[in-house]
């Protein structure tokens, strides 16, 4: 590829992934009570992932986005288990105001652990698949083309446009 | 020792012996059977019960085989069926220490002895299980094992041929049998044959339907007509198994059954069909047997014969001589079949035509062959006469027209006897000059079957078991004793057996210019000319199915697939559902309208960009239903999907083949559009049918106490994480292993890509050996 995405585009991204990424905080948080939840959430930012990937041809991340699952799994079975520990059966949800001396109190529960898990293993999953489809599946649009691929470094692209700070992604 | 161990160890016996036999083949080989045969010891202990104390006193007992199912294995030795076991026991005896004697040195003896046990174990759970799905299951097992044995040497086409026919008869047989048996229990309120209610029973409507099957399950399995076809064939076997099996006990498993349900049979239409039918086997098989010039055929033919004869005589209540005639028979055809390997062995021919004055040379085994050869053509002082006149009663007393048949076929029997006696008699001539005698151990299992045939007709009625044995059996078939004697006074009865001898000689004495008379009157078509008829015509249709279904081209496939979709839904599901059906508010039309302008756009445009937006299109209305429907969360995680896939895809879809169109004749499109048509009713139909209440609807539930239990007021996410989390981990454990699927894939096929092509010759690194693969 010879030509790069389009300027406005790149420059609009950013604030439009900020956005995205604040938007899916939002969703998460409210889920419980109003429409949203961590899939919901981790969709958007997947999204925002993506476009990441289209105006800069790299990844949101900077750790690999594989890591999340395994991450999520933990997570949510830790929620899981974690109640077995006071003899209650596996899974069994808590939830409770905490109380912020006068300034009020907040609810929680531990089902948004739970679902904090969902949210990780979801973005996980789809950062994962555009990530890997990228960069293994040839996809020169959504790759630096700078960047070497991982497993291919003699590969067509060439080395002396290549960052030296980029090889960790 | 109780009842409650002998009769399980009486039938399982024989059955641990079949797992040890494999093991004593290759060291002991024939000998194993001077061994073997004390797995029938314990069914022998059976004879304890055999006194007039155990009249209407069976000996039952339970073991627990299914207890999950409620189902037991319940045994029960009532007189009849402690007979049969006796019978299986004594003949299992003589016929595993022949086998001995029998079997050569290159044989499998493991095998054989280990399927001739199995056999003698269902035979014994078949006659002494009273749970009505046990006895089902030793019936197959008894065909399975007989199949295994017809066919022992497999690797000449006629056995093969004869274990494939006799499986497919009997087969067809055990499926009557099983729907008969669940018939019965559902008619009969009960699961075993002791516990049947007869009064529900007969007043129940499946009892016509269950009465045929059971007689359709006899009559395969004792090879009556229409289904004699598989015994003759069957005599590929070796002969101690012909014995065995085909003639002293597997085939009279029919006419057990017959018997035990015969008190059902009196006076039904069917018994005077089944009665008929044995008759007619009986002279067809006697007539039959006349034609033979094998001698193992001859008897394979004369057993055909006297099945029907026990056919006839069960099927009409007269049970007390057709359990002498059973013993009767068991003895002498067991006998003349082992006498008939005898002459085998030493001679190398069956051959009536060419072996003569075996008596002088084979003097013993002529001596064990004349009493059982007259006692089966009905001669006194031997105990088939004894029954035979009890046949001759009860054939006059079923009508002159059953008696007539019933002469005629006996007329023919004492002639083929006649002609068996034959190779015993006159001068001297085999193919083999040089005979080997048989040695004792060959003769001696046959000797008490002979001195039974004798015994039965001589000796003071009690000084036999043969007596009490009947008593019992007859009774507790629900018929009366009747005594039994060789002089029953001068009657009719003697009349008609003084015409029976002396045209059975004449007919012996006229023998050639009668086979001539057959020959000239042999038949066009035959039992088996339509058994391979059917088979072949089977294999023809399966050709044609097969041709038509599977060998056609993916698209036919599908469309016969669907086809038997739309069908299924025609008929099962819009009949009940689509009236069910109510009006569509206008915005939701609207919206359904998108989603299939999207799909059919999809479908229709020549461009892979343009079918890209269309399915985006159909996205979106999908949301826009979701909308309408009050679900924000499905809206929103629609929105989302469809979003990423579709720009997923648009990023990829530059490396896919471009799209082709096929096209397809006017006619075809018209046929695939209404198959289109009829697989989306279908399926429509069968959302409706989710859609239908089937228990209290749970929303409710969730709506009410989602905020109490799970700490949310949105139920959706409520449900996700928390009254269903369980299901959440599983799926999100799904989703990560796809992703790291697509990962591991993407990545090794990257890597794979990568790597330097090998030069041509010879790769390095690797072995010699696997150089040279191609």
């Amino acid at each position: 590829m010879s030509k790069g995405p389009d300027v406005f585009f790149r420059t609009l991204v950013t604030p439009i992934v900020f956005a995205l990424l604040a938007l899916g905080f939002h969703f998460f948080l409210r889920g419980h009570n109003a429409p949203g939840g961590g899939f919901i959430a981790g969709l958007i930012v997947a999204a925002a992932a993506l476009l990441v990937r289209m105006a800069r041809r790299r990844g949101l991340l900077r750790i690999r986005s594989e890591v999340l699952m395994p991450l999520g799994l933990l997570v949510a079975l830790a929620t899981g288990v974690a109640p077995m520990l006071v003899g209650r059966p596996f899974l069994t949800s808590a939830h409770g105001h905490v109380h912020l001396g006068g300034i009020g109190s907040v609810a929680w529960t531990s089902a948004s652990l739970f679902d904090l898990g969902v949210f990780l293993v979801v973005v996980g999953a789809t950062v994962t698949i555009i990530d890997v489809l990228a960069e293994e599946g040839g996809l020169s649009e959504l790759r630096e083309p700078s960047a070497p691929r991982r497993t291919d470094a003699a590969h067509k692209a060439p080395a002396a446009e290549r960052p030296p700070d980029e090889g960790g992604r | 020792m109780s009842a409650a161990l002998l009769l399980p160890l009486a039938v399982f016996t024989p059955f641990a012996a079949a797992v040890v036999a494999p093991a004593l083949g290759p060291r002991l080989r024939a000998r194993s059977g001077y061994l073997l045969w004390l797995a029938f010891v314990p069914a022998l202990a059976l004879v304890r019960y055999v006194h007039p104390a155990q009249l209407g006193r069976p000996v039952t007992t339970s073991l627990a085989w299914v207890p999950e199912l409620g189902l037991d294995l319940t045994l029960r030795a009532d007189g009849f069926s402690l007979l049969f076991a006796l019978l299986v026991a004594v003949i299992g005896v003589l016929i595993t220490l022949y086998a001995a004697a029998y079997l050569g040195r290159g044989e499998r003896h493991g095998r054989f002895y280990g399927y001739l046990l199995t056999f003698g174990g269902a035979m014994l759970g078949l006659v002494l299980s009273d749970d009505l799905l046990a006895l089902f299951a030793f019936w197959e097992l008894t065909s399975i094992a007989s199949f295994l044995l017809i066919g022992f040497w497999d690797s000449r086409a006629a056995s093969r041929d004869g274990a494939v026919k006799a499986l497919l008869v009997t087969a067809v047989g055990g499926l009557a049998l099983l729907v008969a048996v669940v018939l019965i229990g559902i008619g009969g309120h009960s699961a075993t044959l002791s516990g049947l209610d007869l009064a529900a029973l007969r007043s129940s409507p499946v009892f016509a339907p269950a009465l045929v099957l059971v007689l359709v399950a006899a009559f395969t399995k004792s090879a009556q007509l229409p289904f004699h076809l598989w015994l003759p064939t069957a005599m590929e076997a070796p002969t101690p198994v012909s014995a065995f099996l085909h003639s002293a006990t597997m085939v009279k498993a029919g006419v057990f059954l017959l018997a035990k349900f015969a008190f059902l049979l009196t006076g039904t239409a069917s018994a005077q069909v089944a009665m008929f039918l044995g008759l007619l086997t009986m002279f067809w098989g006697s007539y039959l047997a006349l034609r033979q010039t094998d001698l193992k055929a001859l008897l394979a033919y004369s057993t055909v014969s006297q099945l029907g004869i026990l056919t006839a005589m069960y099927a009409s209540g007269h049970a007390h001589g057709a359990t002498a005639h059973l013993i009767n028979h068991a003895a002498f055809k067991a006998a003349l079949f082992l006498v008939v390997g005898i002459v085998d062995h030493a001679t190398g021919s069956r051959d009536i035509r060419r072996l003569r004055g075996l008596g002088r040379r084979l003097p013993v085994t002529a001596a064990l062959a004349v009493p059982a050869a007259l006692s089966m053509a009905g001669i006194p002082p031997f105990g088939g006469f004894v029954s035979k006149e009890m046949f001759y009663d009860a054939m006059r007393h079923e009508g002159a027209l059953a008696a007539t048949i019933a002469v005629a076929g006996s007329i023919m029997t004492v002639a083929y006897s006649l002609r068996f006696l034959t190779v015993f008699f006159g001068p001297f001539r085999a193919e083999a000059p040089e005979l080997h005698r048989p040695r004792a151990a060959f003769w001696l299992p046959v000797l008490p079957l002979s001195a039974a045939t004798v015994l039965f007709g001589v000796a003071p009625p009690q000084a036999t078991l043969a007596t009490p044995l009947t008593d019992l059996a007859s009774t507790s078939l629900g018929f009366h004793a009747e005594p039994l004697a060789l002089w029953h006074g001068v009657s009719l009865t003697l009349a008609l057996s003084l015409l029976t001898w002396l045209a059975g000689l004449g007919l012996h004495l006229v023998r050639d210019r009668f086979a001539a008379l057959q020959e000239a009157l042999t038949p066009r078509w035959n039992a088996n000319t339509v058994y391979y008829g059917l088979l072949s015509g089977l294999e023809r249709v399966a050709g044609v199915v097969t041709r038509r279904t599977q060998g056609a081209s993916f698209a036919t496939h599908l469309r016969v697939l669907f086809v038997g979709v739309a069908v299924a839904g025609a008929v099962c599901g819009y009949p009940v559902l689509l009236p069910k059906l109510s009006p569509v508010p206008v915005d939701m039309a609207l919206a359904t309208g998108l989603v299939a302008a999207g799909i059919g756009g999809t479908l229709l445009t020549r461009s892979r960009l343009s079918a890209l937006i269309y399915l985006g299109l159909a996205g979106v209305a999908s949301t826009l239903i979701f909308v309408l429907l009050h679900a924000p969360d499905l809206a929103l995680t629609q929105l989302l999907v469809d979003t990423v896939t579709v720009i997923l895809f648009l990023s990829v879809f530059r490396f896919l083949p471009a799209m082709r169109r096929y096209t397809r004749p006017g006619a075809l499109a018209v046929l695939d559009g209404a198959i289109a048509a009829g697989v989306a009713a279908t399926v429509f139909s069968a959302l409706l049918a989710v859609q239908q209440p089937i228990a209290p609807r749970i929303a409710p539930f969730f709506l009410r106490f989602s905020a109490a239990l799970a700490g949310g007021t949105n139920v959706v996410n409520t449900i996700l994480v928390d009254f269903r989390g369980y299901d959440t981990l599983g799926e999100i454990t799904v989703l990560a292993v796809a992703a790291l699927s697509v990962l591991a894939l993407l990545r090794l096929q990257a890597q794979q890509r990568s790597e330097p092509e090998p030069p041509a010759e010879g790769r390095p690194g690797l072995s010699a050996g696997e150089e040279e693969r191609p």
